[in-house]
């Protein structure tokens, strides 16, 4: 269920998840090498650009249905990498797009990758293409992009719904090197059936900290890993005092739900009596 | 940092401080801290983005048209598929403006004559309450009765254009309705001659029957928009092609993950095993004819999907909303967008 506003429960587990954030930030700026574990699929990335520069065939990336969001900014990361290598191989990179806000952006970053490698002039603004923002009009339009250009290898990283088996089979098609990541748990077991190597969640978002080892992002990396034993610890507690109040059912228990959901007016007349 | 990221930077920041505070405090504050209601701007906000998306339409449109343009200028392979893009493209906005048009038309006549009966009651409420207006009450009465009649003939008009087909409810009602403003409008000339000073009554009885009329005339209106050639065409593009051609598209899927099933499914390690056998039970326990191999495959499909499938989507779920937060922190606060923006001088960190 959505919440509207947040309780001071729901504050203070945010400014507790927030707290490694900056202290990892500060550490990995101080220069404290950080150790991030071997991702198979962004270290893919890497090998499915070459593979396209030997066979001399386009690369396509697509930013799915993703709008203008967090998860846009984990993915203009990667996007920027892969243009950025594609400007030093001199790769024809494809980019359908289904938002014209994400196009406006992802173009800017893509100009950017080619400036960064001293190739701005080979940076081809009709290589950035708006398909549709209808769903499967996007998905038909891409289909036929893959077929059409013969892509070597295929990124598909953001956010998917039902058109993403219809996304990563085009590409099986054209026998293309395809690396997927989405944040969408549903889309995915299609990908992992249909694509070389996939990111699942999160992995997506370490990506690009990944690829630049950057220290905000490595910074990032850490605290994430720190705030999930965070929320471990809270579904232990709660899982065990659930438990415990089957067994034990006289006793009263603390009940955490409740102290996280306490709503303002309620701390508040707590406070005034 | 340059003037331009700092100013960014800042912009950046009150946006997110604004929605912060919108989510983190109460919807509105106790009066002792000045009662404000962080909300209220919200809708205004939200107009703005929708401007800014409109805009952002725009880019989409002129990124087709320079593409397919080109394409089509330079004979490119394909040109032949950019041309049938781009008459589709500008056939669907001349019948979905056309229809558009169409269907606003449809509640302007109705609420042009609630408007009238609005002011047919305003002249009467002034009178009563003997309030001075701009226009004398005669010259009030005289422009009512004209709006009236210019409704009485444009109503008439528009049930002579309805075919036969038009429901008789419909039909008998406008007539009667139209002769009941007639009489009302009449009634309201005799006494405007006679009594100019107070026509209260015969106010509130043309007021009366031009809302009734003008349900009427809704009516009216809408069956005309139905049976009209633009609302054909538009129905002919969009519920004829375009919703079919997605859902082709959408069937498609059927045949794919049949494909990429074959694919998965193929026991080449222990995991892809065991992957066949929960693919294989879940799929066993959804059909009706589980009965005929076992009793128990729908509970173990269902214990299948809410425990072991449920946790692993949570945990998903959990990564990367955490991942989420902290890209939106580092966003909110501008800490860093050199994972994709480097400035001039190649140096990494363009806002650090």
């Amino acid at each position: 269920m959505g919440v509207e506003h947040a309780s001071p429960g729901m504050i203070l587990i945010m400014v507790i998840l927030a707290i490694p954030l900056f202290y990892f930030i500060n550490r990995a700026r101080k220069g404290q090498s950080l150790f991030v574990r071997k991702i198979a699929g962004i270290d893919a990335i890497n090998q499915a650009v070459g593979r396209a520069a030997e066979m001399g065939r386009p690369v396509s990336f697509s930013t799915g249905l993703t709008s203008v969001s967090p998860t846009l900014y984990a993915v203009l990361g990667v996007l920027f990498h892969v243009t950025k290598k594609c400007a030093i191989y001199k790769n024809k990179l494809l980019l359908p797009q289904n938002s014209p806000e994400v196009m406006a952006i992802a173009e800017s970053v893509m100009k950017d990758g080619y400036r960064v490698e001293g190739r701005l002039s080979e940076f081809d603004p009709s290589n950035i293409i708006y398909l549709s923002d209808e769903q499967f009009a996007y998905a038909s339009g891409y289909m036929g992009m893959v077929h059409r250009e013969n892509v070597a290898s295929a990124f598909l990283f953001g956010y998917f719904a039902a058109e993403s088996l219809i996304l990563a089979e085009a590409g099986q098609q054209v026998g293309a090197l395809q690396v997927a990541g989405s944040v969408s748990p549903e889309q995915v077991p299609f990908f992992i059936t249909a694509c070389d190597y996939t990111l699942i969640g999160e992995e997506l978002y370490a990506a690009a900290a990944y690829l630049t080892r950057e220290p905000v992002q490595m910074g990032s990396l850490m605290a994430q890993d720190r705030a999930k034993i965070v929320i471990f610890v809270m579904i232990l507690l709660g899982v065990s005092i659930a438990t415990l109040k089957v067994f034990f059912p006289e006793v009263n228990w603390l009940d955490i739900n409740q102290l996280i959901r306490m709503p303002w007016e309620e701390v508040m007349g707590m406070e005034a009596a | 940092m340059n003037w331009k990221a700092r100013l960014l930077a800042t912009l950046t920041f009150l946006g997110g401080l604004y929605y912060f505070l919108d989510f983190v405090l109460p919807a509105k504050l106790p009066d002792s801290l000045g009662g404000y209601e962080f909300g209220k701007y919200n809708q205004e906000i939200s107009r703005g983005f929708i401007a800014i998306g409109s805009v952002a339409f725009a880019l989409g449109l002129i990124n087709i048209f320079y593409i397919h343009g080109a394409r089509i200028i330079f004979r490119k392979k394909g040109f032949l598929n950019s041309i049938a893009l781009l008459i589709s493209l500008v056939a669907m906005v001349i019948f979905t403006t056309n229809e558009w048009l169409a269907f606003e038309q449809v509640n302007k006549y109705a609420e042009n004559i609630r408007n009238i009966a609005a002011y047919s009651r305003q002249i009467q409420s002034d009178l009563k309450e003997k309030k001075e207006s701009t226009r004398s009450p005669n010259a009030r009465i005289e422009l009512l009765i004209a709006e009236t009649e210019k409704i009485i003939k444009d109503s008439e008009a528009s049930l002579s254009e309805a075919k036969s087909d038009l429901p008789h409810i419909v039909r008998d009602g406008l007539i009667q309705n139209i002769k009941l403003v007639s009489k009302e409008n009449n009634l309201l000339k005799i006494k405007n001659e006679s009594e100019v000073a107070a026509p209260i009554k015969p106010l509130d009885s043309v007021a009366t029957a031009l809302i009734k009329l003008s349900g009427d005339r809704q009516q009216l209106e809408e069956y005309l928009y139905k049976s009209s050639t633009t609302k054909a065409l538009y129905d002919f593009v969009y519920d004829g092609l375009f919703v079919p051609l997605g859902a082709a598209m959408f069937s498609l899927l059927g045949f794919y993950i049949i494909s990429a099933g074959y694919r998965a499914f193929r026991i080449r390690s222990i995991e892809s095993g065991l992957m066949m056998i929960a693919a294989v039970i879940v799929m066993l326990g959804q059909i009706p004819f589980y009965i005929y191999v076992s009793e128990v495959l729908p509970d173990l499909r269902l214990w299948l999907l809410e425990y072991p499938s449920a946790a692993a989507f949570r945990a998903i779920k959990f990564g990367a909303a955490i991942a989420g937060l902290y890209m939106a922190i580092r966003m909110w606060f501008s800490i860093e967008t050199s994972s994709f923006a480097e400035d001039n001088s190649g140096k990494a960190g363009a806002n650090k």
